[in-house]
């Protein structure tokens, strides 16, 4: 962070209280159930995304944060203060919209003026933060243009210095990638999460892309239908999905349903098909309870021909899709069982539609799920 | 072939203005410059516009004109924006509410505020009764029952364009407004007011050029104490038999009008231009 920049940082002193609390959030609107009861907590330079399908909830709650929506009940707390009926332009709060919501009339300098006139900071003071933050964000010397003569990206770092200038609790971002063209999306997201961690602004994002979900937080937080189905690390999530919605949802993932069975001392998972997969003890669930078997595609390793080492699954080759960097294979094993296995380039071995192969994966890359149809 | 067809179908509406409106409107300036005893010359217009008198009725006009404007443009932002922000069932029945008063005539609601405003009227009567005031107030036949009557005639013209003008402002610009610490009052003033001055503008256009013309209000309202332009067209000509003098006077008002329509388009193009400048 360059020194000009330095007032940025979020200096408040440090307390015991987490920067956002929300504790029995819910809110209906007309009969939809849009949240039920939720809880969260963000700790002070936390990054966590509300992730989940449009329609989950995560954009309500960012706005209940926000103070633009009202919450049913629950109470909304931020640094240790109840701010649940707090206006919105009372809440130090820095928020991103998906569609920037700059303003057309004003130039780049005007609109991050706005909120510092707003509050009524000092002209020359102001005029040292406008420059700094503008600064941090790469947009020095732009700041006479009007946000039409501007690009998608810097656009979005316009907003960015905005909301930051103000020095905000906490930075609130709605979808910031979503405008932005596939290559431009991979930049920001790395330009945002920098600069998240550069500042140690505590931010809450939304979004419904997974990828954006597991590179740029510390936490991921699930959401469905109104509920927090999981929260937790990324990777943490990635690899114990709590259930077969959290596991589709982020990332591609197997879904094999069976039965936990005994067989001497070892518990097996065995396919409604027949397949017999060895289960890692520790994740072993209760014996002859229903069940799925989750197995990431990249998690499997394939071989050439009919016959493997001891262990392996045979089966065929059903479809070989190119994804550019990654070969999407089709498997159907002998069982009848149907995999699809991602392999990068060198690792899919040439295979082709309708050869023999063997597949298998270690123990410890299949999560035990229980069978949510079978229990309901 | 294509643009033979084009004009074809243009030729009936072209026709139609050229016959009922351009025509006129030379025909209108002719008979103004006649003089009285024959011969041609500007007399008609010095008359209007030099006589204190008759000048009067411009001055009035006018005031009453801009202040019927500013009273539309305040009580019709609140309206604009409630239909602009409303769901489409909910601004469909609002919009046949504002709608609905410009099917019945001018004349059937001028007598209605007459009854209305009338020193024995509605409104009087409820004064009276609640004690507000010991004796009616006077409404009737002053510049205030004009304009009060013109408003609410006029109103409908400045709402839709103000609407039309907020229902482009993403609502996003107004809540990212509010969580950078501004209030309703500054959000009006930095970002609802710049951006809808096109739509202020035209409802501004078309209510001045409305009232300034207008006939059966100010005739019903205001009587022969309110000296209204449109009312001494009608007296000049129908009544007086005074042709030329009532051509004038029409063109006057027509000239008005016409001025500010191009001062419109002038300013906007101004600030298009002004834009433009800051790429």
């Amino acid at each position: 962070m360059g020194s000009a920049a330095g007032p940025l940082v979020a200096a408040s002193p440090r307390t015991e209280a987490p920067d956002v609390e929300l504790s029995g959030i819910s809110k209906r609107f007309g009969p939809t159930e849009v949240l039920r009861a939720i809880d969260l907590t963000v700790g002070r330079g936390e990054l966590v995304c509300l992730l989940g399908p449009s329609g989950c909830g995560k954009t309500t709650l960012l706005r209940i944060l926000a103070g633009l929506v009202q919450p049913d009940t629950g109470r909304v707390r931020i640094r240790g203060r109840d701010v649940t009926s707090m206006p919105a332009y009372e809440r130090q709060l820095g928020l991103v919209f998906q569609s920037y919501a700059l303003f057309p009339h004003m130039t780049v300098r005007e609109n991050v003026a706005f909120g510092l006139d707003a509050r009524g900071i000092r002209r020359s003071e102001a005029s040292q933060r406008i420059a700094g933050v503008l600064e941090l964000v790469h947009l020095s010397g732009l700041d006479r243009r009007y946000p039409r003569q501007l690009s998608g990206g810097q656009q979005q770092r316009v907003a960015l210095a905005r909301a930051l200038v103000l020095n905000p609790d906490v930075l609130l971002l709605d979808e910031p990638l979503s405008n932005l063209d596939a290559r431009l999306r991979q930049e920001v997201r790395d330009e945002i999460r920098a600069l998240q961690q550069e500042t140690g602004i505590t931010t809450v994002l939304v979004t419904h892309d997974q990828e954006e979900a597991l590179t740029m937080s510390d936490r991921i937080v699930v959401l469905q239908a109104g509920i927090i189905v999981q929260s937790g690390r990324p990777l943490d999530v990635y690899r114990a999905p709590r259930d077969l919605f959290v596991a589709g949802f982020l990332g591609d993932a197997n879904a094999l349903r069976g039965r936990v069975e005994r067989r001497g001392d070892v518990v097996v998972f065995v396919t409604s098909r027949g397949l017999v997969v060895a289960l890692d003890a520790s994740r072993g669930g209760a014996s002859g309870s229903t069940a799925i078997l989750l197995v990431r595609p990249e998690a499997i390793e394939i071989g050439r021909g009919a016959a493997g080492p001891a262990g392996v699954f045979a089966g065929a080759v059903t479809a070989v899709r190119y994804r550019g960097a990654t070969v999407d294979l089709g498997v159907r094993l002998d069982t009848g069982d149907e995999l699809r296995v991602l392999k990068t380039l060198p690792g899919y071995q040439g295979v082709r539609a309708d050869e023999r192969i063997w597949v298998r994966w270690d123990a410890r890359d299949g999560v035990l799920l229980p069978d949510e149809a079978a229990r309901a | 072939m294509t643009t033979a067809r084009a004009w074809i179908l243009l030729l009936p509406a072209t026709l139609f203005l050229v016959v009922g409106f351009a025509g006129p409107i030379v025909f209108l300036g002719w008979t103004s410059l006649n003089v009285k005893g024959g011969g041609f010359g500007l007399e008609q217009y010095r008359r209007f516009l030099l006589d204190p008198f008759y000048r009067g009725f411009l001055t009035e006009t006018v005031i009453i004109s801009l202040v019927t404007t500013a009273v539309c443009g305040v009580l019709a932002y609140p309206l604009a924006y409630q239909l602009a922000r409303t769901g489409a069932r909910a601004r469909s029945f609002l919009l046949m509410l504002l709608i609905a008063p410009l099917m019945i005539g001018d004349v059937v609601r001028g007598y209605g505020w007459l009854i209305a405003l009338g020193d024995y009227g509605v409104l009087n009567q409820l004064l009276l009764a609640a004690g507000v005031v010991a004796k009616p107030i006077r409404l009737i036949f002053t510049p205030t029952g004009v304009v009060i009557g013109l408003v609410q005639v006029l109103l409908p013209f400045m709402v839709l364009p103000l609407a039309a003008a907020i229902g482009t402002i993403p609502v996003d610009l107004e809540e990212a407004s509010l969580s950078l610490g501004a209030r309703h009052g500054r959000i009006f003033r930095k970002v609802l007011l710049p951006l809808t001055l096109p739509g202020l503008a035209a409802g501004v256009v078309i209510v001045f050029a409305l009232a300034m013309g207008s006939f059966a209000i100010p005739m019903f309202l205001g009587g022969v104490r309110v000296k209204i332009v449109g009312p001494l067209v009608f007296q000049q000509a129908m009544l007086t038999g005074d042709w030329p003098f009532a051509a004038a006077i029409s063109s006057v008002l027509f000239a008005t009008s016409l001025l500010l329509l191009v001062a419109y388009t002038w300013l906007g193009g101004a600030r298009r231009g002004l834009e433009a400048a800051g790429r």
